[in-house]
């Protein structure tokens, strides 16, 4: 193989990483994520969220967390930190029970559903830690070992869970605010121009400030486990 | 540097202070032995964390003891320069069968400070133990709402050397504003305690504060956002020694 070969491999290998990826964060991707509003249901409930404005500022404080929370939990994973050391920090700095088990269950669907459908032995070994009591499973962490296991650019992985979080969020927000359909995806493309700067924020986040929720987020979330009627898990 | 340490002891049924020291600014009052459990007071010399304070706190309950740790007042935290601030560093150890409550008043951020607080906390298997953790947005009566440069707090609880709760809040108003969605959300005060071996209040949402409980994975956390310090410190009364 000559230089231009070697490129050429190289790119075509890139797409293969790049899309193996979009079927992972892809919201039809079959772990449950449409189950877990992850506190948006109170913000709604509670006409907090009602309109595409509020929807904004939410995704703004959200987008601000990420790069604390599971995008930087996610990106210390895939640039290689000791993995039980970030699922111990992660799942202890989730206060609310009900986001702590969201991230269990995904993660459990997430390495199940990966696991069958390729080889990678570092989620192999993060599901074996999980079985064994060693970790408590983070769906932020399986993420990050699986950007890094596709080989794919850690940036571009990092801001592709990003969006997949955003609109999901989005997504929760549409079916019960309700709000129109193109206004939701109107505050979806303005938090998109805030993706790239959260992703590079999380690559170089301080360990120390790993697990910085939002209070209100907490909150929330919180309030959620007593919520009256409930359609999400979280 | 300030230091202040402290070691509490069982003796015959009663808490006793058996190791006690502490540095300018910081001092104790007497403790004050209550019916079942011994409460000290620390208090400052100073107005408040003045620029480049570095606080050192750490304190021991031993096994069969009861203490409760509070403030005198709130802890103003003083103007600093763009690099400076004050820092404090707090460690406890509560022993099997221990008991501490730790309620320091409420922090205050003047405008233009900057605050750094780590918590260590080691408890035991049946260690009893209670922390509460208020945070104000400013001097309000002085129109100084989120005018801090920073405000840090990073509290650990490990139970038998295995992290339980991992509690990180950082506020910088000049690169994000927490007065919005996601964080204090139009309140002035927020709030958490934790409780480890200890019934927690039932509470219920007044006008002008939402509560909300959660299980850690071993003990049970309680968030509050108010409109004012008062209305947090009726869930500190609703906390009771047994």
């Amino acid at each position: 193989m000559n230089a231009k070969h070697i490129l050429m491999y190289t790119i075509i290998m890139d797409n293969i990483g790049f899309l193996t990826l979009m079927q992972a964060f892809d919201s039809l991707f079959p772990i449950g994520a449409y189950a877990f509003s992850n506190g948006m249901e109170t913000y709604v409930q509670r006409g907090i969220v009602t309109d595409k404005n509020t929807l904004s500022e939410f995704l703004d404080g959200y987008l601000h967390i990420l790069p604390t929370t599971d995008l930087g939990f996610a990106a210390k994973a895939a640039l290689g930190e000791n993995i039980e050391f970030l699922d111990e920090l992660c799942s202890a700095s989730k206060t609310p029970y009900e986001l702590r088990n969201c991230s269990e269950k995904l993660s459990t669907a997430f390495l199940k559903a990966e696991n069958f459908l390729g080889n990678y032995p570092l989620l192999e070994k993060y599901s074996q830690s999980i079985s064994m009591g060693k970790c408590k499973g983070n769906h932020s962490i399986a993420v990050g070992i699986f950007i890094s296991e596709t080989r794919s650019d850690i940036r571009t992985g990092l801001q592709m869970y990003c969006y997949n979080l955003l609109s999901a969020m989005v997504n929760h927000a549409v079916k019960s605010v309700p709000l129109r359909q193109l206004d939701g995806q109107k505050a979806l493309s303005e938090a998109i121009r805030k993706i790239p700067s959260a992703a590079e924020k999380a690559i170089g986040i301080d360990i120390d400030l790993l697990g910085t929720s939002g209070f209100g987020f907490d909150l929330r979330s919180m309030q959620h486990e007593k919520l009256y009627s409930r359609i999400y898990i979280s | 540097m300030s230091r202040l340490f402290i070691r509490a002891e069982n003796e015959n049924g009663k808490t006793v202070i058996s190791d006690c020291e502490f540095t300018s600014p910081i001092k104790i009052a007497k403790p004050f032995y209550r019916e079942n459990f011994t409460e000290i007071i620390m208090m400052t010399a100073s107005a408040g964390m003045l620029d480049g304070d570095i606080y050192d706190i750490e304190i021991k309950v031993c096994s069969g003891a009861k203490l409760k740790f509070t403030g005198q007042s709130f802890t103003k935290i003083f103007k600093s320069g763009e690099k400076g601030g004050v820092f404090q560093k707090v460690k406890i150890h509560v022993e099997n069968g221990g008991t501490l409550f730790y309620l320091p008043k409420p922090i205050i951020p003047f405008a233009e400070s900057c605050f750094e607080n780590r918590a260590e906390i080691f408890l035991e298997n049946s260690s009893h133990f209670v922390m509460g953790d208020i945070i104000s947005c400013g001097r309000t009566a002085m129109n100084e709402e989120f005018l801090f440069n920073e405000y840090r707090s990073r509290t650990a609880v490990c139970i038998d050397g295995k992290l339980d709760f991992l509690d990180n809040i950082r506020f910088a108003p000049k690169e994000f504003s927490p007065l919005g969605i996601g964080f204090f959300e139009g309140y002035s005060h927020i709030g958490t305690y934790y409780f480890y071996g200890v019934d927690v209040p039932k509470l219920s949402d007044i006008t002008g504060a939402e509560f909300a409980a959660t299980k850690t994975y071993r003990g049970n956390c309680i968030r509050i956002a108010a409109d004012s310090a008062e209305k947090i410190f009726s869930s500190e009364a609703a906390i009771r020694f047994r």
